[in-house]
Order: C-alpha cells, then sequence, then structure tokens
C-alpha cells in the first residue's frame, strides 16, 4: 500500500479533488479533516505518513494546527496547500514546520511531486 | 517604419546623451568600466542605424568605435583633442538624426569627420603610458557583465574572508518548473534550504526582485562554505516544483576578480552573464538571512535599478525606470479632459448646494474628492524629472571653460525633481544664460583666483527642490560675486537712476539693478561688474512661467540666482476682477498688492495718470481702456491691482475685485493665440468664459 494520508479542507470539493488525484497516483487516503481541530485529532489518532493542510479554515486555521501537530510529533511531514495570495501565511507555516507547499488551484502532478518528494525525504 | 523611427529616435537620443556624459566622466578619471559602455553605446547605435538603413549613421559611429579601439591598442591617449573629436562626431551623430530626411545634406562633413577619426593620431606630448586598456575581450551585448560586476565592495570582502578560511565559493542556478506560483515563497525555500550548507552572498536576481516574485525561473545564487555537493543538491531538488539544480565552483581570483584581475570566459562566468541579460539589476546591501522576514519598504534607487528587459533598455547597467512611453498629444488631452472635469464638477456642486439635499450633498462631496484626487494623479502624470534640462549642461559648461580657457566644475544635485513637462521645456534657456554668466563673468581668472585665496578650479552649483508647490533652482557660483556699487555706477550713467536715488539705495536694491532691461547689452558691463548680460531676458522669462527670480551676492565670494517655479502650468490661482462688466483673471503671481486709490491721490504726468506709493511713482492704467472695452468713469474711489512684470510695475484700475480662485488655464484656439493682452481663458464654475491677461503684454505700453 501507499504512503498513508490525511487530507485537511474545510470545502468538500477540494477534499474530493485531492483525493481523486492521490489515489490516481498510489497513495491511501485514511482521513479527511475539514478543519485545524479535526486535523490535530485525527492525526494523533492516525499517525499518517503525509498531511495535506488548507491554511484558511474555521475553529483552527492551518497555521496552528501545523504547530500543535510538530509539537505532537516533530517528525511530521506536512504539506501545505494554500489558496493564492497568501504568502506571508504560507511562510509562516514553513515556519512553523511544514515541509513543502502547492497553490490551489494545484496542477495534479504538482502535489502527486510535492507529496513524493516530502514522503521520501 | 514610422513606429520603428520613433524607437530608433528615443533610443538614439538616449545613446548619445549617455556618451556625452561618459565622454565628460572619462575626461575626469579615466576608467574602463566607462570606455566598455562607450564602446557598446557606439555598437549598438551603429547596429540601431544599420538596420534602420541610416548609412551616414552607421559609417560614423563605426569610425567613432574604431576610434575607441584605438585606446586599448595604445594607439591612443585620452587627451582633451582626442575627447573633442568624440564630442564633435557625438554632435554630428546628433545632427543627422535631427535631420532623419535629409541626412545626405551632411554627407561632407560626414566624410571630413570620418577622415579626421581615422587618421588620428596622438600629438606627441600625448604618449603618456596608457591606463586606459581595453578588457582583452571586446565587449559586446552578449557578454554584459559577470559577477564581478554585481557584488559590491562589503560581498568581495566576505567572499574574501571566506576564501582565507579555505571555504569555496559556487554559484547555484536553480531553475523552477513552469507556471510555479508563489515563486517568491519557493526561492525563500531554496535559500532556507541551503543555510546550513553555507551562506549565500549574493542572489540575481536580488533579494527584494525574488520577494517582489519579479523574476522568472531562474535564480543564481552565490554561496561560501564547503558543503557536500550531493546533499546541498538533494535538498535543494527535494523542494516542489524545481525543475533542475546546478552547481558550479568558481576560482575566486580570475572569475570573481577578487584579487584584481578579471578573467576570461569560463562557462560559469558566460551564464552568470547570460543571466544577468535575461533581465537584472545592479543591487547593494541586502544580506541574504533577510529575505521574508524583512518586508520594509525600500528606498527608490533599488527599485530602480531593476531592468525588466534589457535588451530593450539602451544600456543595461544604468538604472531605467519602469516606465511606458506615451505620446505627448495624448497627456495633454487627459489634462485638458480633467480639467474640463473639475470645471463640471464645480458647476454641479454649485447648483447641488441650491437643492440642499444631503443625499446630494453627500455624494457631490464623494465626486469632489475623487475628481482632485483625480486631478492631481493626472498632474504627476505630466511630471517629469528635471535631468533632462540638467543632463546637456556639463557640456556646455565644458565647451565654456575650453573656449574662456578657465577651469571649473559644475555641481548638479536635485536633478530628480519633477515639474511640469511644459516648464522643464521652458527653463532652460534661462539657465543657459545664468550658467553661461557664471562662466564667463562670475569666475575670476585663476591668478586673481589664487590671489583670493580660492581654489584653482572654480565651483558652479546647479541645484533644484521641490518647496510646496514650488520647484526651486538654484546656479551658484563662488566667483567675484557682484559690487553693488559698480552696479550703482553703472545705472547712473546709464541714468536709471538718479544721483540722490544712488546714494539712498542699499546694496540689494542696487545688485537687482541688473534685471533692468536698460542695464546689459553693454559689453564694459561686464568688465566692471562680472555681470548683467541679459539678466532682464532671464527675469522676464521665468516671469512669463509664473515664477520669480532672486539674487544673492557677496563681493569676492560669489553670486547666487533663485528662480521659483510653479510646479504645474496647467492650474493657477487668479485674482478675478470685474471691469466693464465682464470677468477678467490676473494671474497671482503677477500681483503685488491691491489697494483703494481716491480720486484725489490721481495726479497726471505727461498726459498719464499716476499715483505715488510709498514714495514710488507708479503708473495707472485703467484696464477698461487698456483693453478698449470703454472709457475711464469718475468714481468716488478705484480699486487698483498692483501688477508686476519685468522691472515693470502699474497699477490697474478695475471696476470691482472679486476674490482669489484657482483656474484651469485653457490656450485659445490658434486663430486668435496671439493677441496681446490676453494670456488664454479658464472657464468658471458658472459656466462663463473668462479672460485671463497676460500682465507682461498689459505693461508695455498701458495699452494693448
Amino acid at each position: 500500500m501507499g504512503l498513508k494520508v490525511l487530507i485537511t479542507d474545510d470545502t468538500a470539493f477540494m477534499r474530493m479533488t485531492l483525493r481523486n488525484v492521490l489515489e490516481k497516483n498510489g497513495f491511501e487516503i485514511i482521513a479527511e479533516a475539514e478543519d485545524g481541530l479535526q486535523a490535530v485529532e485525527m492525526y494523533s489518532n492516525l499517525k499518517p505518513d503525509l498531511v495535506t493542510m488548507d491554511i484558511t479554515m474555521p475553529n483552527m486555521d492551518g497555521i496552528e494546527a501545523i504547530k500543535r501537530i510538530m509539537k505532537d510529533d516533530p517528525e511530521a511531514k506536512i504539506v501545505v496547500v494554500s489558496a493564492m495570495g497568501q504568502k506571508t501565511l504560507v511562510i509562516d507555516a514553513l515556519n512553523s514546520g511544514a515541509k513543502d507547499f502547492i497553490v490551489k488551484p494545484f496542477q495534479p502532478d504538482r502535489i502527486v511531486e510535492a507529496l513524493q518528494k516530502v514522503g521520501s525525504s | 517604419m514610422e513606429e520603428y523611427r520613433d524607437l530608433f529616435l528615443a533610443e538614439a537620443h538616449e545613446y548619445l546623451q549617455s556618451m556625452s556624459q561618459l565622454l565628460l566622466e572619462m575626461e575626469k578619471k579615466p576608467d574602463n568600466e566607462q570606455l566598455t559602455e562607450m564602446f557598446r553605446a557606439a555598437h549598438s547605435l551603429k547596429g540601431m542605424a544599420g538596420t534602420m538603413g541610416y548609412d551616414l549613421i552607421m559609417e560614423l559611429t563605426h569610425d567613432m568605435e574604431s576610434l575607441l579601439d584605438k585606446l586599448r591598442t595604445g594607439e591612443a591617449a585620452l587627451g582633451r583633442d582626442f575627447v573633442n573629436l568624440l564630442f564633435e562626431a557625438v554632435d554630428l551623430v546628433q545632427i543627422l538624426i535631427d535631420n532623419l530626411e535629409n541626412q545626405d545634406h551632411f554627407y561632407e562633413e560626414v566624410q571630413v569627420l570620418k577622415t579626421k577619426l581615422r587618421g588620428w593620431e596622438m600629438a606627441p606630448a600625448e604618449k603618456v603610458p596608457c591606463q586606459n586598456t581595453l578588457p582583452e575581450e571586446l565587449p559586446s551585448r552578449e557578454n554584459i557583465s559577470t559577477w564581478n560586476d554585481v557584488i559590491n565592495e562589503f560581498e568581495k570582502e566576505t567572499l574574501k574572508d571566506a576564501l582565507s578560511k579555505g571555504e569555496k565559493i559556487y554559484q547555484i542556478n536553480v531553475l523552477l518548473k513552469q507556471g510555479s506560483l508563489l515563486k517568491s515563497v519557493r526561492a525563500y525555500m531554496v535559500l532556507k534550504n541551503m543555510e546550513k550548507h553555507g551562506e549565500v552572498v549574493k542572489t540575481i536576481p536580488s533579494l527584494q526582485l525574488l520577494e517582489e516574485e519579479d523574476f522568472d525561473r531562474e535564480i543564481f545564487l552565490l554561496l561560501v562554505g564547503n558543503p557536500d555537493l550531493e546533499v546541498l543538491r538533494d535538498d535543494i531538488l527535494g523542494i516542489a516544483e524545481i525543475e533542475n539544480v546546478d552547481i558550479l565552483l568558481l576560482d575566486g581570483e580570475t572569475q570573481l576578480n577578487i584579487d584584481g584581475a578579471l578573467g576570461g570566459n569560463s562557462a560559469s562566468e558566460l551564464q552568470a552573464a547570460a543571466a544577468l541579460e535575461s533581465g537584472l539589476l545592479m543591487e547593494k546591501e541586502e544580506s541574504a538571512v533577510a529575505l521574508m522576514e524583512v518586508e520594509r519598504e525600500k528606498p527608490d534607487e533599488d527599485l530602480s535599478g531593476f531592468v525588466k528587459n534589457s535588451r530593450n533598455a539602451p544600456l543595461s547597467s544604468r538604472s531605467v525606470e519602469k516606465t511606458i512611453r506615451v505620446e505627448t498629444a495624448k497627456l495633454d488631452s487627459l489634462v485638458n479632459l480633467v480639467g474640463e472635469l473639475i470645471i463640471n464638477r464645480t458647476r454641479v456642486v454649485e447648483l447641488g448646494k441650491k437643492v440642499e439635499d444631503e443625499l446630494l450633498d453627500g455624494s457631490l462631496e464623494q465626486l469632489e474628492r475623487v475628481t482632485t484626487d483625480l486631478q492631481n494623479a493626472v498632474m504627476t502624470l505630466r511630471m517629469v524629472p528635471i535631468r533632462q534640462v540638467f543632463d546637456r549642461f556639463p557640456r556646455m559648461v565644458r565647451d565654456l571653460c575650453m573656449e574662456k580657457d578657465k577651469d571649473m566644475e559644475l555641481v548638479i544635485s536635485g536633478e530628480e525633481t519633477e515639474l511640469d513637462r511644459t516648464l522643464v521645456n521652458q527653463v532652460g534657456d534661462p539657465l543657459v544664460h545664468l550658467l553661461r554668466n557664471a562662466v564667463d563673468h562670475g569666475l575670476e581668472e585663476a591668478d586673481e583666483r589664487k590671489r583670493m585665496g580660492k581654489e584653482a578650479q572654480g565651483k558652479i552649483f546647479l541645484e533644484a527642490h521641490h518647496e510646496g508647490s514650488h520647484v526651486v533652482v538654484s546656479v551658484e557660483d563662488d566667483g567675484r560675486g557682484i559690487d553693488p556699487e559698480a552696479i550703482k555706477t553703472r545705472a547712473l550713467e546709464k541714468k536709471m537712476i538718479t544721483k540722490e536715488e544712488k546714494e539712498k539705495m542699499g546694496p540689494e536694491e542696487a545688485i537687482r539693478l541688473i534685471f533692468h532691461s536698460g542695464f546689459s547689452t553693454s559689453k564694459e558691463v561686464t568688465d566692471i561688474s562680472g555681470r548683467g548680460v541679459g539678466m532682464d531676458v532671464v527675469k522676464t522669462s521665468i516671469e512669463a512661467l509664473n515664477g520669480t527670480v532672486e539674487v544673492k551676492s557677496e563681493p569676492g565670494k560669489g553670486s547666487k540666482f533663485v528662480l521659483r517655479l510653479p510646479l504645474t502650468l496647467a492650474i493657477i490661482r487668479a485674482l478675478m476682477v470685474e471691469s466693464a462688466k465682464e470677468t477678467y483673471a490676473i494671474p497671482i503671481e503677477a500681483i503685488r498688492e491691491n489697494l483703494f486709490v481716491e480720486p484725489e491721490d490721481i495726479k497726471t504726468i505727461q498726459q498719464r495718470k499716476v499715483i505715488t506709493l510709498r514714495d514710488e511713482v507708479l503708473p495707472l492704467y485703467c484696464l477698461k481702456e487698456s483693453l478698449g472695452m470703454g472709457e475711464f468713469e469718475e468714481q468716488e474711489v478705484y480699486p487698483v491691482v498692483v501688477v508686476e512684470a519685468g522691472d515693470k510695475k502699474a497699477g490697474l484700475i478695475v471696476d470691482e475685485l472679486l476674490g482669489q480662485q484657482e483656474i484651469v488655464i485653457k490656450s485659445l484656439s490658434r486663430f486668435i493665440n496671439d493677441i496681446k493682452g490676453i494670456a488664454g481663458a479658464t472657464v468658471l464654475g458658472d459656466g462663463r468664459v473668462t479672460l485671463i491677461l497676460d500682465v507682461a503684454s498689459l505693461l508695455e505700453d498701458g495699452r494693448v
């Protein structure tokens, strides 16, 4: 089985898109989180190999979620999937421990590449 | 072809300007860099002219190029004659460019000059060791630059330090994938991942441009340290959307000129050069770590260092603003339309006041704000740096000095100061006048300077800056100054003042006499005072622009002329007056004061009305009569506007003073634009057309 991925995004559409793209490329989607809070919880329960993280979400945003997950597991591999024009937020996320980022709307091969690169490091 | 020609003209002009500038610099302090750039300018000009089929220009620039080449081989040295000859060539090229349609008329001149350029031989005296060798490789557009040209002293030190510690210098070329988004963050990741491998000393594009995402897909970095190259490579390739990484070891001595020698063309250097070609810059200070943490605003000069597309920029190493060329006619029409809009807005606002509706008031206020902003924005479009005028002065002063055999330096500052395009065109001549005077008469001969304990080399300071809604331009010299006594004596001789007046006159007032029209023209004046040639012309032309001229001078120390000009000519403040039931606008700059005159104070001298105002006899003109709109009528009291233009001053009797306001100047159509006494027209808030008085022509004889 491929690497286990936790998808975090507040829109169902984006979660579905990510799931389709990643499953086609051999990743295993083990869970979908709708906000940061769920993501933190699911991470500690499921210990996925990779996490995709949206930034702007209700309840808890992606940055805070990254910080908490990294605290929980310093080895966590998180890839930010951000909307356009969130430069400072993306940098915050990277400084908080995210390994890489990709910008929505993404080209399928780019998210796959990013996850593969991070997953193999 | 027409379009190409415009582009050619614009660029050719820039090249010629920069060649003149370079020649001046080279003459002062010879430098390889300037020679290289000069060479490139000639070369580019040749290429452009060739493409356009301007053969004469091509031949001429070709020979200039060959002559410059002789500097390299040592067959020529940079002497005065050499520079003069090149100037001559620059001038002739300019003439050819100005006369593209009938270049053939200058065939003879071109041939003569070509012979001179080709037959150039050094005067024996100039056969001194030549320091101005060109670099081994002739510069071409394809190989403009190397790291060496973009790293500054500080960075060079860092590199030197690193080398001495046994570290190595690497050039790392990173290529992003096509269509990458948030490239600035990508670049940030690249830099961050490199941190543990060494220190990034320099990036091309600069950190600022990286941060602004002002780059394509390539990033070149200069890294010092002793990294494990495989790990470094993997660390960069491990980032998403990185297409390729090349790591090259650089040799500090030959490739980075760290010990003074500029090396040959290694592959990496060529790559760096190619990088420079593909869209770069000259950058300074900035440390590599600071990329994203720092969100501060950078000074403008840093921004201007960026050349979006160096192939279109005549000289990539000079700073080029991010600009587009717009036909001036379009700009003028925009200004005109905004003027119309302002007038209409005023009308609507006035109507709105009558309606007294709260909602309407609110939106009218909003409209007023927006239109005012729009007006200001459009006005700045017409602003150009005064550099456009200043640029030709170093050359002019140099030539003058040669002619007069004087030694002096022109120090220019504030050339960035912006003012209205129309003003820029008109302020040139008065400045030429002032500078000429400074060289001609202001500055003493060398031995006199020595006697006065001054430096042998004279100095002229040309300066410009903003002051409120005005631009102030000053011309100052450290010459002999103006002697008020000599001026007074001269004025007495000319019967401009009486003996009595001469006794009473203070030094400042005396110096101002040089602006009187009767004062100048004579040659002797210059011998006595060192000043006074055509100063009245300067004053009149500056006043025609609604500006003022002041002079300060200290005998033996020098003189300073200060021109004060409005920022724009399109909109002025004016006093509105009524005469014979018509409203007229008088530009506020021309007005000295307003008076109410009693009939018994009006005297008649030689059948002309005058009043005595603070011991001064002031002629009075009835505006109605002057404009031929009516007869002088007896009144209980007369409102009088005291106006001044040039050295003339008079009172204008009007029917009523209505108050001040801003007016948009509209020029009269060309069939009626030459009417004496009228400078233009404006439209008032209520839609009425009002004429703007031209005070200077009114005062010529009190009649139009």
